[in-house]
This record gives structure tokens, C-alpha cells and sequence, in this order.
């Protein structure tokens, strides 16, 4: 916490990397479970 | 009506974000202190506002199931939960990371942040909870209560700032904020809040085809 920013372009990157692919698997994983009928336990 | 909020939303949701990230990420300027690493607020604050709607939908489905016993809210409130866990974690992610960039540090007990990871964690508990037992209603209304209890969490994190103060800023306004980078925050919090509406309908679906399933089985028939 010496008042230095470091980071940048590598930073925003990496977090929309992350964030992308959770959101996106998830999505897909969503989209998959709510077209599949209701009795496959 | 159904079939063209069904094929509507995830293109206005996609669109949304589409035009959002392009503005955050090429068009607004970088900040005068952060320089770049700024940009991460165009996912981190629109995230952390849908975990905490989210969670606030829970509460209000569990309150409405405890009520009315309405199985439909029961569905509700197991799906805002998930969603609430996953935007929530995505927010909690690219703060730390945005956190590295600018305080030096991933984490730090600041109240928001404790308060968040309280919310978040409780609420990875309500899921947990959910799969405990498979008896509808001792389900629906165990997790309701625990819901409830745990949105008492959501004003905190909140007014955190406010009341307690710490490293995390309070919520930005207009006029703490560049016009063109407001704008570009705004647009990105109506892309995720469509974007959730989107997975909240679809994760509803599962939710309530399964617990319609659990309530048409016939009761076991008991051992001779």
C-alpha cells in the first residue's frame, strides 16, 4: 500500500478472462439443464 | 408473448454487453490516478449490483414461500440464490484482482469486504442447505429461513462504507464521476441486469421442473 499502481492492461485482461469464462460456463450449463425433460434424475 | 422475451432478452442482454465492453474497455478514457486497471469496474460493479439484487429476490421468494407456501417462489428463491453466488464470486474476484492493482494487497479485512464474503459464503451455505434433504418442504423452509436471515446481510454491505469506512470507496455518484465512464458503468449495469434476468428464468425452469417432479412422486409405500 505504498500509493504505486501496478497492473493495468494485464490486470483488465485477466479479469475479463475470469469473469467471461464463469459467466459463460455457467450460461451454457443453464441453457443445457433447462432443455433437458424433467424425469432425467 | 413468452417466445419473444425467450429469443429477446438474450440478444438484448448480449447486445448490451457487447456495446458496454467495447465502450469500457476501448472507448472511455483511462482514469487519472488508476490508468487502466480502472476498466475492471465495468464488470465489478455490475456484478456486485446483480449478486446483491439477487440475493434480495431470495429473500423476498423465501418470504413469500413461508407465507403462501408457494412452490413457485420456493423455485425462485433456488435459483436468485445460485445466481447470487456466482455474480457475487465474479465481483469478489476482480475486486481482489483490482484490489492487487491499486491498494497492493488481494485482501484486507475491510467491513465491505468481510461483510460481502459473509454474504457470499452464507449464502454458498443456503445451496449447500438445499441439497441436504430432498423432502420439499422441510427444504423450502429450512433454506427460507436461512435466506432471510442472511439478507440482513445485504443493507450491510451496502451502507458498509458509509457507516465504517475502510480502503473500499463508497458507490460512486454523477458528480464523482467523467460523464462518458458513468454512462459506460450504466449501460454495463443494465447489460448484467438483463443478463441475469436471462439465467434467472432459465435456472427458475430447472428449479421448478424438479420440485414439480419431487411433488407428483407417489409417497413410499411402507415395507411389510
Amino acid at each position: 500500500m505504498d500509493g504505486t499502481i501496478v497492473g493495468g492492461w494485464g490486470y483488465v485482461i485477466a479479469s475479463y478472462a475470469i469473469a467471461w469464462s464463469l459467466l459463460g460456463l455457467y450460461g451454457l450449463s443453464v441453457w443445457r439443464r433447462s432443455r433437458l425433460p424433467p424425469t432425467d434424475k | 408473448m413468452k417466445r419473444a422475451i425467450d429469443f429477446g432478452l438474450p440478444l438484448l442482454a448480449i447486445a448490451g454487453i457487447v456495446v458496454g465492453e467495447i465502450m469500457g474497455l476501448w472507448i472511455a478514457p483511462a482514469e487519472r490516478h488508476m490508468g487502466d486497471v480502472y476498466r475492471i469496474i465495468y464488470v465489478h460493479v455490475p456484478a456486485a449490483w446483480v449478486a446483491l439484487l439477487s440475493f434480495l429476490i431470495a429473500a423476498a421468494a423465501s418470504f413469500t414461500f413461508l407465507f403462501k407456501t408457494s412452490w413457485a417462489a420456493d423455485a425462485l428463491a433456488e435459483a436468485a440464490g445460485e445466481l447470487g453466488v456466482l455474480f457475487g464470486t465474479v465481483a469478489y474476484i476482480l475486486g481482489a484482482i483490482w484490489g492487487k492493482g491499486t491498494w497492493g494487497v488481494w485482501w484486507t479485512p475491510d467491513p465491505k469486504l468481510t461483510a460481502m464474503a459473509i454474504l457470499v459464503f452464507g449464502f454458498a451455505g443456503y445451496i449447500a442447505l438445499r441439497n441436504l434433504t430432498e423432502e420439499p418442504e422441510r427444504r423450502a423452509a429450512w433454506s427460507a429461513v436461512v435466506a432471510i436471515i442472511l439478507a440482513a446481510g445485504i443493507p450491510i454491505v451496502w451502507f458498509a462504507v458509509r457507516w465504517w469506512g475502510g480502503l473500499h470507496q463508497n458507490q460512486s455518484t454523477r458528480d464523482s464521476m467523467n460523464a462518458f465512464m458513468g454512462a459506460t458503468l450504466g449501460i454495463n449495469v443494465l447489460a448484467f441486469t438483463l443478463l441475469f434476468v436471462w439465467f434467472l428464468r432459465m435456472r427458475y425452469r430447472v428449479a421448478k421442473a424438479k420440485i414439480d417432479e419431487e411433488l407428483s412422486e407417489p409417497p413410499e409405500q411402507e415395507l411389510a
